[in-house]
Protein backbone atom coordinates (compact mmCIF):
# COMPACT_ATOMS: atom_id res chain seq x y z
CA UNK A 1 0.00 0.00 0.00
CA UNK A 2 1.23 3.25 -0.77
CA UNK A 3 1.95 5.62 1.79
CA UNK A 4 1.11 9.02 0.94
CA UNK A 5 2.19 12.13 2.66
CA UNK A 6 -1.38 13.00 4.03
CA UNK A 7 -0.75 9.52 5.80
CA UNK A 8 2.47 10.66 7.41
CA UNK A 9 1.45 14.19 8.89
CA UNK A 10 -1.55 12.75 9.59
CA UNK A 11 0.13 9.46 11.90
CA UNK A 12 2.83 12.34 13.08
CA UNK A 13 0.33 14.54 14.59
CA UNK A 14 -0.79 11.94 16.61
CA UNK A 15 1.89 10.93 18.04
CA UNK A 16 2.51 14.69 18.46
CA UNK A 17 -0.52 14.81 20.76
CA UNK A 18 -0.32 11.06 22.62
CA UNK A 19 3.19 11.03 23.47
CA UNK A 20 5.10 14.84 23.50
CA UNK A 21 1.88 17.74 23.70
CA UNK A 22 -1.35 17.48 24.98
CA UNK A 23 -3.39 19.85 23.01
CA UNK A 24 -6.60 19.56 20.09
CA UNK A 25 -4.65 18.17 16.87
CA UNK A 26 -7.25 20.61 15.14
CA UNK A 27 -4.94 23.30 16.71
CA UNK A 28 -2.13 21.88 14.55
CA UNK A 29 -1.48 22.39 10.67
CA UNK A 30 1.11 21.48 8.22
CA UNK A 31 2.68 24.99 8.47
CA UNK A 32 2.70 24.73 12.49
CA UNK A 33 6.15 25.88 13.64
CA UNK A 34 7.88 22.79 15.92
CA UNK A 35 10.92 24.51 16.55
CA UNK A 36 11.99 28.10 17.62
CA UNK A 37 8.09 29.61 17.50
CA UNK A 38 5.14 27.53 17.51
CA UNK A 39 5.34 24.58 19.74
CA UNK A 40 9.01 25.28 20.44
CA UNK A 41 9.57 22.20 21.14
CA UNK A 42 12.51 21.64 23.61
CA UNK A 43 15.57 18.58 22.99
CA UNK A 44 14.15 16.28 25.54
CA UNK A 45 10.48 17.02 23.51
CA UNK A 46 12.00 16.30 20.43
CA UNK A 47 13.71 13.12 21.42
CA UNK A 48 10.42 11.97 22.60
CA UNK A 49 9.06 12.66 19.76
CA UNK A 50 11.56 11.04 17.35
CA UNK A 51 11.12 7.58 19.18
CA UNK A 52 7.85 7.76 18.87
CA UNK A 53 8.21 7.96 15.20
CA UNK A 54 10.62 5.54 14.94
CA UNK A 55 7.76 2.81 17.24
CA UNK A 56 4.85 4.46 14.40
CA UNK A 57 6.83 3.51 11.57
CA UNK A 58 8.67 0.74 11.95
CA UNK A 59 12.19 3.39 10.88
CA UNK A 60 15.49 4.46 11.90
CA UNK A 61 15.92 8.18 12.32
CA UNK A 62 19.71 9.07 13.25
CA UNK A 63 19.59 12.03 15.44
CA UNK A 64 22.64 13.65 14.01
CA UNK A 65 20.21 13.70 10.62
CA UNK A 66 17.41 15.72 13.24
CA UNK A 67 18.60 19.28 11.75
CA UNK A 68 16.42 22.47 12.26
CA UNK A 69 15.05 22.19 8.53
CA UNK A 70 13.63 19.00 8.90
CA UNK A 71 11.90 19.65 11.81
CA UNK A 72 10.72 23.28 10.86
CA UNK A 73 6.98 22.21 10.64
CA UNK A 74 4.85 19.27 10.26
CA UNK A 75 4.80 19.12 6.61
CA UNK A 76 8.59 19.57 6.25
CA UNK A 77 8.53 16.70 8.86
CA UNK A 78 6.09 14.54 7.10
CA UNK A 79 7.98 14.65 3.99
CA UNK A 80 10.89 13.94 5.58
CA UNK A 81 9.62 10.61 7.36
CA UNK A 82 7.74 10.20 3.92
CA UNK A 83 11.34 9.51 2.39
CA UNK A 84 12.53 7.40 4.80
CA UNK A 85 9.38 5.07 5.35
CA UNK A 86 9.12 4.71 1.64
CA UNK A 87 12.47 3.91 1.15
CA UNK A 88 13.02 0.03 0.14
CA UNK A 89 15.15 -0.63 3.20
CA UNK A 90 12.63 0.51 5.75
CA UNK A 91 9.89 -1.26 4.48
CA UNK A 92 9.23 -4.70 6.99
CA UNK A 93 10.46 -7.75 5.28
CA UNK B 1 45.09 17.66 45.11
CA UNK B 2 43.80 16.89 41.74
CA UNK B 3 46.58 17.87 39.77
CA UNK B 4 48.59 16.19 41.68
CA UNK B 5 47.14 12.78 41.36
CA UNK B 6 47.00 13.58 37.65
CA UNK B 7 50.26 14.10 37.75
CA UNK B 8 51.08 10.51 39.33
CA UNK B 9 49.02 8.83 36.90
CA UNK B 10 51.00 10.46 34.29
CA UNK B 11 54.03 8.99 36.42
CA UNK B 12 53.01 5.62 37.23
CA UNK B 13 51.19 4.42 34.22
CA UNK B 14 52.22 7.77 31.43
CA UNK B 15 50.61 5.34 28.49
CA UNK B 16 47.11 4.45 30.50
CA UNK B 17 44.38 6.35 28.36
CA UNK B 18 42.87 9.51 29.86
CA UNK B 19 40.56 10.77 27.34
CA UNK B 20 38.33 9.25 24.63
CA UNK B 21 37.11 11.86 22.19
CA UNK B 22 36.35 10.96 18.95
CA UNK B 23 39.49 9.20 17.12
CA UNK B 24 41.56 11.38 19.76
CA UNK B 25 42.76 8.68 22.41
CA UNK B 26 45.05 11.01 24.81
CA UNK B 27 47.50 9.67 27.55
CA UNK B 28 47.89 10.85 31.00
CA UNK B 29 51.32 11.70 29.72
CA UNK B 30 49.99 13.71 27.21
CA UNK B 31 46.96 15.29 29.43
CA UNK B 32 49.72 16.23 31.60
CA UNK B 33 51.98 17.98 29.56
CA UNK B 34 48.92 19.92 27.58
CA UNK B 35 47.68 21.34 31.02
CA UNK B 36 51.00 22.68 31.58
CA UNK B 37 51.56 24.37 28.72
CA UNK B 38 47.77 26.10 29.01
CA UNK B 39 49.41 26.88 32.61
CA UNK B 40 52.19 28.45 30.47
CA UNK B 41 50.50 30.06 27.81
CA UNK B 42 48.20 31.99 30.51
CA UNK B 43 50.49 33.01 32.57
CA UNK B 44 52.06 34.64 29.21
CA UNK B 45 48.66 36.02 28.87
CA UNK B 46 48.49 37.71 31.78
CA UNK B 47 46.61 35.22 34.33
CA UNK B 48 47.75 34.69 37.67
CA UNK B 49 46.98 32.39 40.32
CA UNK B 50 43.87 33.87 41.87
CA UNK B 51 42.21 35.55 38.76
CA UNK B 52 39.29 33.91 37.72
CA UNK B 53 39.12 32.45 33.82
CA UNK B 54 35.73 31.55 32.45
CA UNK B 55 35.85 28.18 30.18
CA UNK B 56 32.99 27.56 27.27
CA UNK B 57 34.17 24.69 26.01
CA UNK B 58 31.26 21.65 26.19
CA UNK B 59 32.40 18.32 26.67
CA UNK B 60 35.52 18.38 25.04
CA UNK B 61 39.55 17.35 25.64
CA UNK B 62 40.02 21.16 25.61
CA UNK B 63 37.70 21.57 28.01
CA UNK B 64 39.59 18.76 30.65
CA UNK B 65 42.73 20.49 29.72
CA UNK B 66 41.79 23.90 30.65
CA UNK B 67 40.28 22.64 33.94
CA UNK B 68 43.61 21.12 34.95
CA UNK B 69 45.68 23.83 33.66
CA UNK B 70 43.85 26.29 35.62
CA UNK B 71 44.32 23.93 38.70
CA UNK B 72 48.08 23.76 38.21
CA UNK B 73 48.14 27.65 38.06
CA UNK B 74 46.37 28.22 40.87
CA UNK B 75 43.08 30.09 38.84
CA UNK B 76 39.42 30.14 39.03
CA UNK B 77 37.78 27.88 36.37
CA UNK B 78 34.43 29.59 35.74
CA UNK B 79 32.44 27.11 34.21
CA UNK B 80 29.86 27.95 31.49
CA UNK B 81 27.18 26.42 29.75
CA UNK B 82 27.96 25.98 25.90
CA UNK B 83 24.10 26.52 25.14
CA UNK B 84 24.39 30.15 27.04
CA UNK B 85 24.13 33.44 25.06
CA UNK B 86 26.30 36.30 24.56
CA UNK B 87 24.37 38.46 27.26
CA UNK B 88 24.31 35.26 29.81
CA UNK B 89 27.90 34.57 29.28
CA UNK B 90 29.10 38.43 29.92
CA UNK B 91 26.57 38.47 33.05
CA UNK B 92 27.94 35.36 34.24
CA UNK B 93 31.86 36.25 33.73
CA UNK B 94 30.59 39.67 35.52
CA UNK B 95 29.23 38.16 38.48
CA UNK B 96 32.63 35.89 38.76
CA UNK B 97 34.95 38.70 38.53
CA UNK B 98 36.46 36.49 35.12
CA UNK B 99 38.49 38.35 32.91
CA UNK B 100 39.08 36.01 29.61
CA UNK B 101 36.95 33.36 28.29
CA UNK B 102 38.12 30.33 26.90
CA UNK B 103 36.16 29.45 24.19
CA UNK B 104 36.52 26.70 21.35
CA UNK B 105 37.76 29.56 19.19
CA UNK B 106 40.04 31.35 21.93
CA UNK B 107 41.46 27.40 23.22
CA UNK B 108 44.33 27.08 20.77
CA UNK B 109 45.71 31.11 21.05
CA UNK B 110 45.62 30.80 24.49
CA UNK B 111 47.39 27.57 24.73
CA UNK B 112 49.83 28.01 22.08
CA UNK B 113 53.54 28.53 23.44
CA UNK B 114 56.81 26.30 22.49
CA UNK B 115 55.88 23.18 23.29
CA UNK B 116 59.67 22.45 24.87
CA UNK B 117 59.87 26.36 26.51
CA UNK B 118 59.91 25.73 30.35
CA UNK B 119 58.94 29.63 30.41
CA UNK B 120 57.43 31.30 32.00
CA UNK B 121 58.04 29.16 34.78
CA UNK B 122 54.82 28.17 36.76
CA UNK B 123 54.39 29.12 40.22
CA UNK B 124 54.00 26.92 43.12
CA UNK B 125 51.01 24.45 43.43
CA UNK B 126 48.11 26.05 44.87
CA UNK B 127 47.70 25.66 48.64
CA UNK B 128 44.54 23.45 49.39
CA UNK B 129 42.08 26.28 50.31
CA UNK B 130 42.75 27.84 47.17
CA UNK B 131 39.84 28.18 45.12
CA UNK B 132 39.15 26.04 41.81
CA UNK B 133 36.01 25.69 40.52
CA UNK B 134 33.40 28.53 39.99
CA UNK B 135 29.76 27.00 39.00
CA UNK B 136 26.46 28.84 39.04
CA UNK B 137 23.11 27.98 40.99
CA UNK B 138 19.97 29.85 40.83
CA UNK B 139 19.48 32.27 43.15
CA UNK B 140 16.04 33.64 44.52
CA UNK B 141 16.58 36.89 42.60
CA UNK B 142 16.66 35.12 39.50
CA UNK B 143 20.43 36.14 38.58
CA UNK B 144 22.26 32.81 38.90
CA UNK B 145 24.73 33.10 41.77
CA UNK B 146 28.66 31.70 41.44
CA UNK B 147 29.13 28.62 44.04
CA UNK B 148 33.38 28.50 44.54
CA UNK B 149 34.73 25.42 45.32
CA UNK B 150 38.54 24.82 46.74
CA UNK B 151 41.04 22.59 45.98
CA UNK B 152 39.91 21.08 49.04
CA UNK B 153 36.48 20.85 49.20
CA UNK B 154 37.07 19.09 45.65
CA UNK B 155 39.40 16.59 47.05
CA UNK B 156 36.68 15.70 49.96
CA UNK B 157 33.94 15.14 47.05
CA UNK B 158 35.94 12.85 45.13
CA UNK B 159 37.45 10.55 48.14
CA UNK B 160 33.67 9.81 49.47
CA UNK B 161 32.47 9.28 45.94
CA UNK B 162 35.42 6.72 44.63
CA UNK B 163 35.26 5.36 48.30
CA UNK B 164 31.66 4.41 47.79
CA UNK B 165 31.60 3.02 44.57
CA UNK B 166 35.28 1.61 44.67
CA UNK B 167 36.69 3.42 41.58
CA UNK B 168 40.19 1.82 40.27
CA UNK B 169 42.58 3.08 37.33
CA UNK B 170 40.47 0.51 35.29
CA UNK B 171 36.98 2.09 35.27
CA UNK B 172 36.04 4.15 32.26
CA UNK B 173 33.51 6.83 32.56
CA UNK B 174 30.90 7.96 30.21
CA UNK B 175 30.30 12.11 29.90
CA UNK B 176 27.69 12.31 28.23
CA UNK B 177 25.92 14.99 30.63
CA UNK B 178 27.27 18.66 30.55
CA UNK B 179 30.54 18.86 32.37
CA UNK B 180 29.77 22.33 33.35
CA UNK B 181 27.22 20.97 35.57
CA UNK B 182 28.32 19.69 39.09
CA UNK B 183 26.56 16.16 38.42
CA UNK B 184 28.18 15.52 35.34
CA UNK B 185 31.85 17.08 36.46
CA UNK B 186 32.34 15.49 39.84
CA UNK B 187 30.75 12.10 38.39
CA UNK B 188 31.73 11.97 34.69
CA UNK B 189 35.09 13.59 34.63
CA UNK B 190 36.90 14.42 38.06
CA UNK B 191 36.11 11.26 39.13
CA UNK B 192 37.69 9.33 36.60
CA UNK B 193 40.61 11.48 36.74
CA UNK B 194 41.02 11.27 40.73
CA UNK B 195 40.74 7.37 39.88
CA UNK B 196 43.31 7.25 36.90
CA UNK B 197 40.78 5.89 34.81
CA UNK B 198 39.54 7.06 31.44
CA UNK B 199 36.69 9.21 30.47
CA UNK B 200 34.82 8.72 26.96
CA UNK B 201 33.70 12.22 25.82
CA UNK B 202 30.31 12.69 24.54
CA UNK B 203 29.90 16.58 23.59
CA UNK B 204 25.98 16.56 22.10
CA UNK B 205 24.02 13.50 23.59
CA UNK B 206 23.01 11.21 20.54
CA UNK B 207 20.72 7.78 21.39
CA UNK B 208 22.63 5.23 19.34
CA UNK B 209 26.07 6.81 19.32
CA UNK B 210 25.81 7.00 23.17
CA UNK B 211 24.99 3.01 23.24
CA UNK B 212 27.78 2.13 20.98
CA UNK B 213 30.16 4.10 22.53
CA UNK B 214 29.08 2.31 25.85
CA UNK B 215 29.40 -1.26 24.06
CA UNK B 216 32.61 0.15 22.40
CA UNK B 217 34.70 1.65 25.16
CA UNK B 218 33.90 -1.27 28.05
CA UNK B 219 32.05 1.87 29.91
CA UNK B 220 31.73 1.23 33.62
CA UNK B 221 29.98 4.16 35.41
CA UNK B 222 27.99 6.00 33.39
CA UNK B 223 25.63 8.45 35.32
CA UNK B 224 22.54 10.23 33.21
CA UNK B 225 19.77 12.10 34.01
CA UNK B 226 15.96 9.92 34.07
CA UNK B 227 14.94 11.30 30.54
CA UNK B 228 18.40 9.88 28.83
CA UNK B 229 17.86 6.83 30.87
CA UNK B 230 14.34 6.42 29.46
CA UNK B 231 14.62 7.40 25.97
CA UNK B 232 17.88 4.83 26.02
CA UNK B 233 15.83 1.97 27.07
CA UNK B 234 13.14 2.74 23.87
CA UNK B 235 15.80 3.25 21.13
CA UNK B 236 15.96 0.32 18.90
CA UNK B 237 19.39 -0.41 17.72
CA UNK B 238 20.03 -2.56 14.63
CA UNK B 239 22.11 -4.80 16.24
CA UNK B 240 22.31 -5.62 19.86
CA UNK B 241 24.82 -3.90 22.28
CA UNK B 242 26.54 -5.24 24.88
CA UNK B 243 26.27 -3.00 27.93
CA UNK B 244 27.54 -5.57 30.56
CA UNK B 245 30.66 -3.71 31.70
CA UNK B 246 28.20 -1.25 32.87
CA UNK B 247 28.83 -1.66 37.16
CA UNK B 248 27.42 1.68 38.33
CA UNK B 249 24.45 2.98 35.82
CA UNK B 250 24.13 6.32 38.02
CA UNK B 251 21.27 8.83 38.09
CA UNK B 252 20.64 11.94 39.13
CA UNK B 253 19.89 15.37 38.58
CA UNK B 254 15.49 14.41 38.31
CA UNK B 255 13.27 12.51 40.34
CA UNK B 256 13.58 8.79 39.04
CA UNK B 257 9.74 6.94 38.26
CA UNK B 258 9.50 3.47 39.08
CA UNK B 259 8.48 2.57 35.57
CA UNK B 260 11.54 4.17 34.31
CA UNK B 261 13.49 1.99 36.44
CA UNK B 262 11.91 -0.92 35.12
CA UNK B 263 12.18 0.19 31.69
CA UNK B 264 15.82 0.32 31.82
CA UNK B 265 16.16 -2.78 33.54
CA UNK B 266 14.08 -5.35 31.41
CA UNK B 267 15.56 -3.55 28.20
CA UNK B 268 19.10 -2.51 28.90
CA UNK B 269 19.91 -5.15 31.46
CA UNK B 270 20.97 -2.27 33.94
CA UNK B 271 19.94 -1.31 37.46
CA UNK B 272 19.28 2.37 37.56
CA UNK B 273 20.98 3.48 41.33
CA UNK B 274 19.73 7.51 42.76
CA UNK B 275 22.53 9.13 43.42
CA UNK B 276 21.74 13.04 45.03
CA UNK B 277 23.93 16.03 45.32
CA UNK B 278 23.84 20.12 45.08
CA UNK B 279 26.12 22.18 43.18
CA UNK B 280 27.52 23.57 46.63
CA UNK B 281 28.41 20.04 47.87
CA UNK B 282 28.71 17.05 45.13
CA UNK B 283 27.75 14.02 45.77
CA UNK B 284 26.47 13.12 49.46
CA UNK B 285 24.20 10.32 48.98
CA UNK B 286 23.75 7.36 46.83
CA UNK B 287 21.93 4.13 46.30
CA UNK B 288 24.27 1.40 47.42
CA UNK B 289 21.57 -1.13 48.04
CA UNK B 290 21.90 -4.56 47.17
CA UNK B 291 18.36 -5.09 46.55
CA UNK B 292 17.92 -1.64 44.52
CA UNK B 293 14.67 -2.63 43.45
CA UNK B 294 13.33 -2.73 46.73
CA UNK B 295 14.60 0.85 47.36
CA UNK B 296 14.18 2.56 43.83
CA UNK B 297 13.08 5.38 45.31
CA UNK B 298 15.33 6.72 47.35
CA UNK B 299 18.56 8.47 46.86
CA UNK B 300 20.63 6.21 49.32
CA UNK B 301 22.95 7.10 52.41
CA UNK B 302 25.04 9.74 53.26
CA UNK B 303 28.35 8.75 52.05
CA UNK B 304 31.69 8.10 53.97
CA UNK B 305 32.58 11.62 56.11
CA UNK B 306 29.06 12.60 55.43
CA UNK B 307 26.14 13.38 58.14
CA UNK B 308 22.70 14.30 56.66
CA UNK B 309 19.79 15.44 58.63
CA UNK B 310 16.18 16.29 58.22
CA UNK B 311 15.55 19.39 60.00
CA UNK B 312 12.17 20.93 59.18
CA UNK B 313 11.16 18.42 56.27
CA UNK B 314 14.03 20.19 54.79
CA UNK B 315 17.70 18.26 54.05
CA UNK B 316 20.43 19.63 56.16
CA UNK B 317 24.76 18.03 55.42
CA UNK B 318 27.57 18.42 56.75
CA UNK B 319 30.22 17.57 54.49
CA UNK B 320 34.07 18.46 54.25
CA UNK B 321 33.33 19.09 50.66
CA UNK B 322 30.41 21.90 51.25
CA UNK B 323 31.19 25.60 49.96
CA UNK B 324 29.66 27.27 52.46
CA UNK B 325 28.24 26.36 55.50
CA UNK B 326 26.07 28.05 58.29
CA UNK B 327 28.19 28.73 61.59
CA UNK B 328 26.71 25.37 63.27
CA UNK B 329 28.94 23.68 60.08
CA UNK B 330 25.56 22.39 58.49
CA UNK B 331 24.34 23.57 55.07
CA UNK B 332 20.88 23.85 54.47
CA UNK B 333 19.95 22.63 50.58
CA UNK B 334 16.50 23.40 50.45
CA UNK B 335 15.38 20.38 48.90
CA UNK B 336 12.44 18.75 51.13
CA UNK B 337 13.45 15.14 52.11
CA UNK B 338 12.51 12.38 54.85
CA UNK B 339 14.76 9.68 55.91
CA UNK B 340 13.89 6.25 56.92
CA UNK B 341 14.84 4.62 60.16
CA UNK B 342 17.84 2.80 58.38
CA UNK B 343 19.33 6.38 57.38
CA UNK B 344 18.13 6.12 53.37
CA UNK B 345 16.84 9.28 52.06
CA UNK B 346 13.98 10.41 50.04
CA UNK B 347 13.60 13.51 48.38
CA UNK B 348 9.90 15.00 48.51
CA UNK B 349 10.68 18.23 46.04
CA UNK B 350 12.14 21.74 46.71
CA UNK B 351 11.49 24.30 49.21
CA UNK B 352 12.79 26.88 46.97
CA UNK B 353 11.29 27.82 43.61
CA UNK B 354 14.22 26.26 41.22
CA UNK B 355 12.84 23.76 38.44
CA UNK B 356 15.26 20.96 37.60
CA UNK B 357 14.66 19.94 33.47
CA UNK B 358 16.78 17.26 32.11
CA UNK B 359 19.32 17.42 34.01
CA UNK B 360 19.92 21.38 34.29
CA UNK B 361 18.56 23.97 36.80
CA UNK B 362 16.42 26.64 35.67
CA UNK B 363 15.17 29.67 37.85
CA UNK B 364 11.77 30.71 36.72
CA UNK B 365 12.61 34.11 38.20
CA UNK B 366 15.02 34.17 35.40
CA UNK B 367 12.67 33.18 32.73
CA UNK B 368 10.40 35.66 34.05
CA UNK B 369 12.39 38.82 34.16
CA UNK B 370 13.40 38.27 30.66
CA UNK B 371 9.70 37.78 29.61
CA UNK B 372 9.19 41.11 32.13
CA UNK B 373 11.87 42.91 30.22
CA UNK B 374 9.61 42.88 27.00
CA UNK B 375 7.80 46.13 26.71
CA UNK B 376 4.36 44.70 25.73
CA UNK B 377 4.55 42.45 29.04
CA UNK B 378 2.30 43.47 31.82
CA UNK B 379 3.22 40.35 34.22
CA UNK B 380 4.51 36.96 33.60
CA UNK B 381 4.67 33.89 35.85
CA UNK B 382 6.75 30.36 35.07
CA UNK B 383 5.42 27.61 36.14
CA UNK B 384 6.30 23.77 35.89
CA UNK B 385 4.33 20.97 34.04
CA UNK B 386 4.38 17.70 33.30
CA UNK B 387 4.47 16.31 29.65
CA UNK B 388 2.74 13.30 28.87
CA UNK B 389 5.98 10.89 30.03
CA UNK B 390 5.51 12.60 33.80
CA UNK B 391 9.06 14.59 32.82
CA UNK B 392 8.89 18.36 34.07
CA UNK B 393 9.04 21.01 31.16
CA UNK B 394 8.47 25.15 31.63
CA UNK B 395 5.48 26.64 30.90
CA UNK B 396 4.84 30.59 30.78
CA UNK B 397 1.79 32.58 31.39
CA UNK B 398 1.85 35.91 30.10
CA UNK B 399 -0.04 39.27 30.55
CA UNK B 400 0.81 41.42 27.37
CA UNK B 401 -0.61 43.03 24.42
CA UNK B 402 1.52 40.83 21.65
CA UNK B 403 1.23 37.25 20.48
CA UNK B 404 3.60 34.62 21.80
CA UNK B 405 5.32 34.27 18.49
CA UNK B 406 6.85 37.50 19.39
CA UNK B 407 7.62 36.67 22.79
CA UNK B 408 9.59 33.38 21.64
CA UNK B 409 11.31 35.67 19.14
CA UNK B 410 12.84 37.93 22.09
CA UNK B 411 13.42 35.50 24.65
CA UNK B 412 15.69 33.67 22.12
CA UNK B 413 18.23 36.12 21.78
CA UNK B 414 18.30 36.00 25.70
CA UNK B 415 17.79 32.50 27.16
CA UNK B 416 20.02 29.39 26.44
CA UNK B 417 17.50 26.50 24.55
CA UNK B 418 16.91 24.57 27.73
CA UNK B 419 15.77 28.01 29.46
CA UNK B 420 12.76 28.54 26.82
CA UNK B 421 9.08 27.52 27.81
CA UNK B 422 8.05 24.68 26.25
CA UNK B 423 4.53 26.24 26.78
CA UNK B 424 3.40 30.20 26.23
CA UNK B 425 0.29 31.05 27.52
CA UNK B 426 -1.71 34.16 27.11
CA UNK B 427 -3.30 34.90 30.13
CA UNK B 428 -6.05 37.99 31.49
CA UNK B 429 -4.64 38.29 34.34
CA UNK B 430 -2.25 35.99 37.40
CA UNK B 431 -3.68 35.82 40.57
CA UNK B 432 -0.94 36.08 43.25
CA UNK B 433 -0.59 35.25 46.68
CA UNK B 434 0.21 37.32 49.29
CA UNK B 435 3.71 36.59 49.51
CA UNK B 436 3.57 37.43 45.41
CA UNK B 437 3.89 33.80 44.77
CA UNK B 438 2.20 32.66 41.86
CA UNK B 439 -1.50 30.52 42.62
CA UNK B 440 -0.87 28.45 39.43
CA UNK B 441 -4.47 26.99 39.59
CA UNK B 442 -6.30 29.65 39.52
CA UNK B 443 -5.12 30.80 35.89
CA UNK B 444 -7.49 31.17 33.36
CA UNK B 445 -6.28 31.03 30.20
CA UNK B 446 -7.14 33.74 27.24
CA UNK B 447 -6.07 32.16 23.92
CA UNK B 448 -3.81 29.65 23.00
CA UNK B 449 -1.92 31.50 20.36
CA UNK B 450 -0.16 30.12 16.97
Amino acid sequence: MNLTIDDVRRRLTNVLVTRVVRMDPKALSPETPLIKTGLNLDSVALLEFVVGIEDEFGITLDDAALTADRFRSLGTLAKYVHDIASAPAARPA
Amino acid sequence: MIFQEVERHARERPDAVALVSGADRRRYCALVADANRLARGLIERGIHPGDAVALQLGNTPAFVIALLGLARLGAVAVLLDDELKKSEVEAAMASAGARRLLASDTFSEMAAIDRDSQVPVLPPMPPPHAPWLCQFTSGTTGAPTPVVRTHAQVAFALEAFASAIGTTDRDCFLAAIPLTHGYGLFNACLGALHAGGTIVLHPRFDRRETLRLIARERVTVFPAVPFMWAILAETRMPTPVDLSSVRWPLTGGARLDARTWRVVRDRLGLQLRQMYGTTETSVIAMNLDTDVESTLESVGRALPGIEIAIENGTVAVRSGSASRADADGWTRTGDVGRMDESGRLFLLGRATEIVRVAGRTINPAEIESVLASYPAVRDAAVITIRDPHGEPAIKAMVVAECTVGELVEFCQGRLAAYKMPRVIDLCASIPRGRTGKVLARDIVPLSIDD
